[in-house]
């Protein structure tokens, strides 16, 4: 493994990782998580076009760009993308990445399986975009409520609403279950779950709380699909049915899944705020259970979002306690992350700033939030714009600027190179701004009165002030935006070349080599200690203060066989099995003829999963450091080898 | 969960044999034969219903205890499993109780 | 701080690669962990439905006990027979492991065709899928349960397949064992399912 200093050149892609059929077949964890952060990224940027067009009809009272169906399908795809095509996937992608990385593993625990959730992500991200070419995009809001998204089943279009995050649960379900195991049975020898990095806590947690919290939504998209397809009547209040259920069962999902887009950003952040402190994690056993907290409480609080439908002052006032409770592990995190920074030997790169602000922003939409918990403020605030402004300030102010944290942090290890810093300052306070500029004004709005999915407001209501600025505000945002997308692409080729381990940071992943070979590791490392990377390079001299080690000491588990290290061969079955399911799911949305195609689904679906079963996990034992089908690739990187040295 | 889950479990506990199988179908098939006779008991008012649901439970308990080896086998399979049920039990508790339908 | 540790010396043996039994039977209790939620859903919305008959037939006129009590009894012998084949398994019984999964397998698909039978005398009597509210959510609770029953079945034939082929490894792919749990669980909810949609109800 080559030292920090030494690397000059970014190496060359591993044999056999060239190609369309590659990258569909790879069951590599480091290329998934690729392929779910690019993704993400492209989804990224058609939400935040959604956005801009939403605002740009609301730049001045009675806007003329858009139709009123035009903008109800607008704002429910902006926030469907928003929540399951971009920041549960870029989460995702990071935990691919990372996850093995981080506990000194090879792989996850199901490498097939993950890429089986990639591909179903991928086959549900298509499925609710083609709907845009299939008779218009669902318009019903990212929560379709129901009855209005049982109401006209003619309109095919939350019928794609409901298949296409039924798809989408499936992906998340699998990738769940697949990191949980990972977590629990995967860990390098010595990494107890007391010596894990925080981000790999919060994977555990966000686990659990999609396992647990995506069955009902389940359960309610089929309920919905059913009653706008096959005459069922679980909405139906004429028939005697409560409508109430359909939010239970979606908020019971939906209030932990708040969760899962935020508890990511906040692992991101307790990764990177020690590295650019010089600091280990301020009470890292109070930021683990804390986490844990959130993910039990995240459970008692969802019917804070029905305090206006009448539940009753018994149901109202233990929703808004158990919402005011939840507060405080939040709250016991934001002080640990104040004391990592506390008498630090700062640093303030791209990746710092974005998790300094993430705190910041992080607290503005928290405390917005608890005023949700008191019912009367509520039952003022409920649909206005003053919540559209506390959940950016939550989802934007936290969860995407602490994945920009994590991208700029990651970067280099992912490619070899570093994005550009100075780039990366000017996105950041560009993005900053643009953010503060957009939703700042949305509190007043919303105080003053503006309610929340109109597309047209009436002038001299006193509203065009502050929505002028927030569309101003929006297109910052896309600038820095814009910047990011330029610095990645350029960077790619041109960025500084990062070595190892470019931030003097803590955790395993930084040592191995960026990017990392295949199989992660030459050697598993054995794990003394928490932040064992660190503890590998740092010593306490005689005085007890930090003495930086000639070279990095510490124990690896000496490979039996080093040249043959049985890594995982690529699978097309997962992807096939991926397929099969979006058949089955386009066919459903056109029954009853539609069926046929569906049996066809089915039986491609079958076939994947039948086809995987007999498949073995490691085909043929081939040898993985000296692949002699591609000669001309292994001299290349002998040489690159003897420059670099 | 705070040990290293690495290896299977020492095996401490005797594993049931076929006939222990057998035997525990067996208790199974009379549960559900008493189930049926006391579903026919009206005049036994509200315990009818907490009796059934009691031998449910003793049911389920079973099937996971021996069939699922939940007895023979590492402690965190249970707590997983656990998790789901009290979590499923609890949450829609509370939601049939807003809606005042319990 | 905690104090920096150095090489030390490691005589245990250390295992790098751990047990796949262990990482896929976590992987699959977590998973019927999370189908306790979804079926937990399925029966609440029955529970909140259950005396939503819109003028249409009710519980009490409609379940007829000793039959579904005759077809879950059909299931909780699969679940027998499923553990006998896991037993021959373990005692690398390849003859009794074909007969014991076969015998799942045809007792799974009785319950099926019990469930057909059923829904199909209902309907004579007047409970369609968009009659009431009880009624959809009766069939919708059902219905998934007998999806479970048979996806399970599929993969029972499967594991036939498998075994008759020679390809049946221990720690790759389907096994037994995890087919075995996965078929338990769905008896384990047809436990809950026979006392709460149909005992309690009549
Ligand atoms: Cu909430």
């Amino acid at each position: 493994m080559a030292t920090v200093a030494e690397v000059t050149e970014v190496h060359a892609p591993a044999p056999g990782h060239k190609g369309l059929w590659s990258w569909i077949t790879t069951v590599d964890h480091k290329r998934i998580g690729i392929l779910y952060l690019w993704s993400a990224l492209l989804f990224f940027i058609v939400g935040g076009i959604e956005a801009l067009l939403i605002r740009l009809q609301l730049f001045t009272p009675n806007g003329e760009i858009l139709s009123a169906d035009a903008y109800n399908q607008l704002f429910t795809m902006h926030g469907t993308t928003m929540v399951f095509l971009v920041v549960m996937p870029l989460a995702s992608g990071f935990v691919n990445y990372l996850l093995p990385l981080l506990l000194g593993a090879r792989d996850v625990a199901f490498p097939r399986l993950n890429a089986f959730s990639y591909w179903v992500f991928f086959v549900g991200g298509v499925l609710l975009y083609s709907s845009f070419i299939l008779g218009g995009s669902p318009d019903g809001g990212w929560f379709g409520y129901a009855p209005l998204s049982t109401q006209v089943p003619e309109y095919v279009r939350m019928d794609f609403w409901a298949v296409g995050l039924l798809t989408l649960g499936v992906a998340s379900i699998a990738s769940s279950a697949n990191f949980i195991a990972t977590i629990l049975t995967m860990r390098a020898p010595g990494m107890t779950l007391m010596r894990m990095p925080v981000f790999v806590w919060m994977t555990l947690v966000i686990s659990f709380l999609l396992l647990f919290s995506l069955p009902t939504i389940t359960v309610g998209l089929f309920q919905v699909f059913f009653d706008r397809n096959f005459g069922t009547l679980f909405y139906e209040t004429a028939a005697g049915a409560d409508p109430l259920l359909w939010q239970h069962l979606f908020w019971l999902f939906g209030h932990p899944e708040v969760y899962v887009l935020i508890l990511p950003a906040m692992g991101i952040v307790s990764e990177i705020l020690p590295v650019f402190s010089r600091k280990p994690l301020f009470g890292y056993s109070f930021v683990v259970f804390s986490g844990i907290a959130i993910g039990f409480m995240g459970f008692g609080v969802w019917s804070h979002h029905m305090f206006t439908s009448g539940m009753g002052p018994v149901a109202e006032a233990g929703f808004a306690i158990s919402t005011m409770m939840i507060a405080v592990p939040t709250g016991i995190k934001i002080f640990n992350w104040i004391g990592t920074t506390w008498g630090g030997r700062i640093r303030l790169t791209t990746p710092m700033l974005y998790a300094l602000a993430f705190i910041a922003m992080f607290v503005i939409g928290g405390l917005s939030g608890v005023t949700h918990s008191i019912v009367p403020a509520d039952t003022q605030q409920h649909d206005s714009y003053y919540v559209v402004a506390h959940f950016h300030y939550v989802l934007f102010g936290g969860a995407i600027l602490g994945l920009f944290a994590g991208i700029y942090y990651w970067y280099p290890k992912m490619s070899g190179r570093m994005l550009s810093e100075r780039l990366g300052k000017w996105q950041f306070w560009i993005t900053l701004i643009g953010f503060n500029l957009t939703f700042l004004p949305m509190h007043m709005l919303g105080l003053n009165g503006m309610p929340r999915r109109t597309y047209r407001y009436d002038e001299n209501l006193g509203f065009d002030l502050w929505n002028a600025v927030a569309t101003i505000g929006g297109f910052v945002i896309a600038l820095g935006v814009l910047l990011f997308v330029i610095n990645v692409i350029w960077s790619r080729r041109h960025g500084e070349i990062a070595g190892d381990d470019p931030w003097d940071a803590r955790t395993l992943e930084w040592a191995t080599s960026s990017p990392p070979p295949e199989h992660n590791f030459d050697q598993v490392p054995l794990v003394h200690s928490r932040d064992d990377f660190w503890h590998r390079k740092y010593t306490l001299d005689a005085e007890g203060f930090l003495q930086q080690r000639d070279e990095p000491v510490g124990d690896w588990i000496p490979e039996a066989d080093p040249e043959h290290i049985h890594m995982p061969s690529p699978s097309y079955y997962p992807a096939l099995t991926a397929l099969g399911m979006g058949i089955v799911g386009y066919g459903v949305l056109y029954q009853p003829a539609g069926f046929i195609v569906a049996a066809i689904g089915a039986l491609v679906l079958m076939w994947g999963a039948f086809g995987w079963s007999m498949e073995p996990v490691t085909r043929t034992p081939e040898p993985m450091a000296h692949d002699d089908r591609h000669p001309e690739l292994e001299a290349a990187a002998a040489t690159e080898e003897v420059e670099s040295e | 969960m705070a040990e290293t889950v690495v290896h299977e479990p020492h095996q401490h506990r005797k594993h049931p044999t076929p006939r222990d199988y057998w035997v525990i179908a067996f208790i199974l098939g009379v549960i559900t034969a008493a189930e049926v006779a006391l579903s026919y008991m009206d005049f036994l008012g509200f315990g009818g219903p907490v009796l059934l649901i009691i031998m449910a439970i003793a049911k389920f308990a079973i099937v996971a205890l021996w069939f699922m080896h939940l007895r023979f086998d590492l402690a965190v399979y249970s707590r997983l499993f656990v998790v789901g049920i009290i979590g499923a039990i609890s949450m829609f508790l509370v939601v049939l109780a807003t809606f005042a339908a319990l | 701080m905690t104090d920096l540790v150095t090489a030390e010396g490691h005589g245990e043996h250390i295992s790098t690669h751990p047990d796949m039994n262990v990482v896929r039977k976590t992987a699959m209790w977590v998973f019927l962990g999370s189908e306790c939620i979804f079926f937990g859903s399925l029966i609440a919305t029955f529970l909140l439905y259950r005396t939503e008959t819109r003028g249409g037939p009710t519980a009490k006129e409609l379940f007829d006990i000793p039959f579904t009590s005759a077809s879950s009894f059909i299931l909780l012998m699969s679940s027998l027979t499923m553990v006998l084949a896991h037993n021959a398994r373990e005692r690398r019984d390849p003859r009794q492991l074909r007969i014991w999964l076969l015998a799942t397998a045809l007792l799974g698909s009785t319950f099926l065709a019990g469930q057909a039978f059923e829904f199909t005398e209902f309907a004579h009597e007047g409970l369609k899928l968009t009659t009431s509210p009880f009624a959809s959510s009766f069939y919708v609770a059902t219905g998934f349960h007998g999806a479970h029953v048979a996806v399970g079945v599929l993969m029972l034939l499967a594991l036939l397949f498998m075994s008759m082929s020679g390809r049946l490894r221990t720690g790759e792919g389907m096994n037994v064992e995890l087919v075995g749990l996965y078929w338990h669980f769905v008896d384990v909810v047809w436990i809950v399912i026979f006392t709460v949609v149909y005992l309690l109800q009549v």
